[in-house]
C-alpha cells in the first residue's frame, strides 16, 4: 500500500475502532456531579443531629440510585449513617451506611428506589454514639444550595456524588452530547454541537488527505 | 584601495541575483534557482503552496473542535488569560494595577460559579454542570446588575497580570466583536485569537524546513505538521492562552536567525530578526531565553561579513546593523519596557524568578539538575515533590499530553509507546546527521543549541529558585517544536523514496487520532 491517503485514512481507521471498542466497553457509575470538592471538613454531626443539603437540581438523564461522600471519623470506626431523599417535605427514598467505615472513605449509601425528581433535598443523620463529619467545601461552592444542620443555615457544601448503575459509555452518549453543549459560545441542541464537532476533526483528516496528495503530485 | 561598504537591501543600481545559499543543515533536495520561477501575479492565498495550504485547513478545523470541546476556562489559567483581556477591553488597563477592584469581574464569577468551572478545576471528581436549568439561571442572572458587570474586574489576585500584554492586545478585537454577547460567546471568540496564531506558527515552522532542507514540500509539511498537530498545541490553541502566539514568534525567530546566518547581514534581515525576538519578549517572558542566541547569532554574522574575502563589510556598516538591531527591539521590547514603567507593572514578570525566589547553593542546583534527568546517586539528598525522573514523569508526558488542568492524560502506556518512537525518529536522524556530518551548519547547529540551553536553563533555574519543583510543564518546550519537526523530517528523509510521503501519512494520522483521543478523554472527564 504505497498511497500515502490510504495510510492516513488505515490509521484514521484504527482510531475510529479504537474509540468505538472504548465506548463500548468502558463504563461508568455516575448520574450526576453535584461541584463540591472534597476540600475539608464541612460540617460534623454528633449524635442524633442532621445535616440536609439542598435544594440539589437532577439534571435530564441524571436518575441516582446510590450517594458517595466522603466522611471524616478521626481515629475510629464510624457510625451508622442514615440518608433520606425528600422532595419538599416528603421522603422519596431512604438508605444508610452501616458503623465501622473508615476515616476519608466514601461508602456507597445505596437508596431503597431510584430517584429522579428534579429538586431534591439530602439529608444524612448521625445515627451512632459517637460524632463524625462531612467533606466537603470550606464555603459555598454551589450557588443555589445551602446545608442546613439543626435548622442553621452553614455556608458550605456537602461533596456529594451520584450514582446509577454501572453503564457503558456508549448508552451515556445521549446524555453526555446534551449535556456538553450547556454554557458555550455557541448554542445549538447538543446533537448538532456533537456532530460539529465530529465534522471538523473529519474537515482536518480531509484536509491532510489533500496535503499529502499534493505531496505526491 | 579603500573597500566599500555593502548592506544588501541598500545597494544602488539593479539588483544583483540573489547568491544560492551554499550549505544547509543536512541538504535533501536542491534549492530551485529563483530566476526560472514563471512571475505570475496571483493571489496571496494561491500563492502559498498547495500541501501548506491544506495542513492550515487540517490545524485550523482541529484546533476549532478543541476548542468546542474544552469547556471555557478549563484551559491552564484561562480565567487569569480571558480576565486580562477583559481588563483590557473593558477598562482599557492593565490588570493588576487598580488595587480596588476585584480580581475578577463580576461577570466571570457568576459565569465560572453556575456552569461548575469555579470547582471543577483541577478536581477529577467534579465536572461541570450539566443541567440546563442552571444555564437559563445564569442567562437571567447575566443580563441584569450587578451581576453582569464586565468591568469590575482587573484588581489584584490575576495570574497572568505578570504577562507582557501583545497576545492580549491581539484578542481584544475579537473580544469587542462579542460585546453584545455571553462571556462563554466572547470566551469563543478569544479562543479564535490562539487557532490564528497557532496557524503563524505553522507557516514559521514551514519557513524554516524551507530555508533549512530546500523547498522539499515533504519535509517542510512534517515539520510545520508537527507545530500544528501535536496534541497539546492543539489544546492550547483551543483555550484562551498567550502560548501559541509564543510558539509563532519563536518560530519566526528560528527562521529568521537560521535565514540571516545562511544569506548573510542586510538590514531587512537584522531588523526582521530582532522584531520577532521583541515580539516574543513582548508576548511571554520566556522568550527572553531567545536573547543570548540572537545577540550571538547577530555578533557571529557580523563578524564573518567583516571578514570575508568577497565583498566585505566595513564598521560603519557594522554600527548600522546594530543599530538596526536595536532599533528592531527598541520598537517592541522597549516600549513594552516604557509602557510597563509608566503603568507599574514588572516589565520581566515571571522572568524575575529566574534572579529572585528562594535560591540555593550550586551544589542544591547541580544535585536537582542531575535528579531530573537521571536517577538519584547514593548520598543525594532526594529533590523534594519530584516524581522520580522528572525529564518523562514530568516533561515528556505533560508536553505530549496533560489537559484540562493538567489533570486529563492518556494511559501510562500510551507515553512509553511515544517515547519509543520519538527515541527511534531521534536515532535516525542522529545517524544521518552523522553521516552527511560535513555538510551540516555548526553555526545553524550552535543556533538551535543555544535557544534550547537557554529556555532549559530559564526553567530550571525559576523552578530551582521556587522551591525544586512544580513549576516545569512539559507544554513549555513546545516553543521547541518547529525543532522536533525539523527532526521528523530529516528521520524521513532516510527512508526509501516510495516509503517517505506514506511515512508522513502515518505520523500525521497517529498525530490526529492522538487529537480525537484526548476530546474523548476530556468529554469523558467532564460530561461522562
Amino acid at each position: 500500500m504505497r498511497s500515502p491517503v490510504r495510510w492516513l485514512l488505515a490509521v484514521v481507521a484504527v482510531g475510529v475502532v479504537a474509540a468505538v471498542l472504548a465506548l463500548t466497553l468502558r463504563t461508568t457509575p455516575d448520574a450526576f456531579s453535584f461541584n463540591a470538592p472534597p476540600s475539608a471538613v464541612a460540617v460534623e454531626l454528633a449524635p442524633g443531629e442532621e445535616a440536609c443539603q439542598g435544594p440539589i437540581r437532577v439534571p435530564r438523564g441524571g436518575a441516582f440510585s446510590t450517594v458517595r461522600v466522603p466522611l471524616s471519623t478521626p481515629g475510629r470506626p464510624g457510625p451508622r449513617l442514615d440518608a433520606t431523599v425528600r422532595v419538599g417535605d416528603r421522603v422519596v427514598a431512604r438508605g444508610g451506611v452501616d458503623a465501622g467505615y473508615l476515616d476519608g472513605g466514601d461508602p456507597p449509601i445505596t437508596l431503597d428506589r431510584t430517584v429522579s425528581a428534579a429538586r431534591v433535598t439530602l439529608c444524612l443523620r448521625n445515627a451512632g454514639d459517637v460524632g463524625m463529619g462531612i467533606y466537603g467545601t470550606a464555603g459555598a461552592a454551589v450557588q443555589y444550595s445551602r446545608v442546613h444542620v439543626g435548622g442553621q443555615e452553614h455556608e458550605v457544601d456537602l461533596a456529594l456524588r451520584f450514582e446509577r448503575s454501572e453503564r457503558s459509555l456508549a448508552s451515556a452518549v445521549p446524555d453526555v452530547v446534551r449535556r456538553m453543549a450547556l454554557f458555550r459560545a455557541v448554542r445549538v441542541p447538543g446533537g448538532a454541537y456533537a456532530i460539529g464537532i465530529v465534522l471538523l476533526v473529519v474537515a482536518g483528516v480531509g484536509a491532510l488527505a489533500v496535503a499529502l496528495r499534493r505531496l505526491e503530485d | 584601495m579603500r573597500r566599500r561598504p555593502s548592506i544588501p537591501v541598500e545597494r544602488v543600481g539593479p539588483p544583483r541575483r540573489p547568491r544560492r545559499p551554499t550549505s544547509s543543515l543536512i541538504p535533501l533536495t536542491s534549492v530551485p534557482d529563483p530566476d526560472t520561477r514563471a512571475p505570475t501575479r496571483r493571489r496571496p492565498w494561491s500563492a502559498v503552496p498547495a500541501p501548506l495550504r491544506a495542513l492550515l485547513v487540517a490545524v485550523a478545523a482541529i484546533a476549532l473542535a478543541w476548542s468546542l470541546v474544552t469547556p471555557a476556562f478549563m484551559g491552564p489559567d484561562e480565567p487569569a488569560h480571558f480576565g486580562y483581556v477583559q481588563t483590557l477591553a473593558e477598562d482599557a488597563a492593565l490588570p493588576g494595577t487598580d488595587d480596588d477592584a476585584e480580581g475578577f469581574s463580576n461577570e466571570f464569577r457568576l459565569g465560572a460559579g453556575l456552569s461548575g468551572m469555579g470547582n471543577a478545576a483541577q478536581q477529577p471528581g467534579i465536572r461541570m454542570e450539566w443541567n440546563a436549568s442552571v444555564q437559563e439561571e445564569w442567562k437571567r442572572r447575566s443580563s441584569r446588575p450587578p451581576e453582569n458587570r464586565r468591568d469590575d474586574g482587573g484588581g489584584p489576585g490575576n495570574s497572568a497580570a505578570s504577562n507582557p500584554p501583545l497576545y492580549y492586545l491581539t484578542a481584544v478585537p475579537a473580544y469587542l466583536v462579542g460585546e453584545a454577547t455571553g462571556i462563554f460567546t466572547r470566551v469563543g471568540l478569544v479562543r479564535s485569537v490562539s487557532i490564528a496564531w497557532l496557524l503563524v506558527a505553522v507557516v514559521g515552522a514551514w519557513l524554516l524546513a524551507g530555508e533549512l532542507l530546500g523547498r522539499d514540500r515533504r519535509a517542510q509539511t512534517a515539520t510545520a505538521g508537527v507545530v500544528g498537530l501535536l496534541p497539546m498545541s492543539q489544546f492550547i490553541a483551543g483555550t484562551v492562552s498567550p502560548d501559541t502566539a509564543v510558539f509563532a514568534a519563536w518560530a519566526f525567530t528560528l527562521w529568521l536567525g537560521v535565514r540571516l546566518l545562511r544569506h548573510g547581514p542586510s538590514v531587512r534581515g537584522v531588523l526582521w530578526l530582532t522584531l520577532a525576538l521583541g515580539v516574543a519578549c513582548v508576548l511571554k517572558a520566556a522568550s527572553y531565553a531567545l536573547v543570548p542566541a540572537v545577540g550571538l547569532l547577530i555578533l557571529l554574522v557580523l563578524w564573518r561579513a567583516r571578514r570575508r574575502d568577497a565583498d566585505p563589510i566595513d564598521g560603519r556598516a557594522v554600527v548600522r546593523l546594530l543599530g538596526v538591531a536595536a532599533a528592531g527591539l527598541i520598537g517592541t521590547l522597549g516600549a513594552w519596557l516604557v509602557v510597563s514603567r509608566i503603568a507599574g507593572v514588572s516589565a520581566v514578570g515571571q522572568a524575575s524568578a529566574v534572579t529572585g525566589g528562594e535560591g540555593g547553593s550550586l551544589t542544591g542546583l547541580l544535585s536537582y539538575l542531575w535528579q531530573f534527568y537521571l536517577p538519584m546517586l547514593p548520598g543525594m539528598s532526594p529533590a523534594p515533590g519530584q516524581p522520580a525522573l522528572p525529564v518523562y514523569d514530568t516533561m515528556f508526558t505533560t508536553g505530549w499530553g496533560a489537559f484540562a488542568w493538567m489533570e486529563v492524560r492518556y494511559p501510562g502506556w500510551t507515553y512509553v509507546l511515544l517515547l519509543v518512537g520519538c527515541l527511534g525518529v531521534v536515532a535516525v536522524a542522529a545517524r544521518v546527521a552523522w553521516e552527511r556530518r560535513s555538510a551540516i551548519s555548526w553555526p545553524v547547529l550552535g543556533y538551535f543549541a543555544l535557544i534550547v540551553v537557554g529556555l532549559l536553563a530559564g526553567m530550571h533555574i525559576t523552578e530551582f529558585n521556587m522551591g525544586g519543583y512544580g513549576f516545569i510543564q512539559g507544554r513549555y518546550l513546545l516553543p521547541l517544536a518547529p525543532l522536533a519537526g525539523l527532526i521528523l523530517a530529516v528521520a524521513i528523509g532516510r527512508l526509501p523514496v516510495a516509503t517517505r510521503t506514506p511515512a508522513l501519512a502515518t505520523v500525521l494520522g497517529a498525530l490526529v487520532v492522538l487529537n480525537a483521543w484526548a476530546m474523548g478523554l476530556m468529554t469523558e472527564r467532564f460530561y461522562a
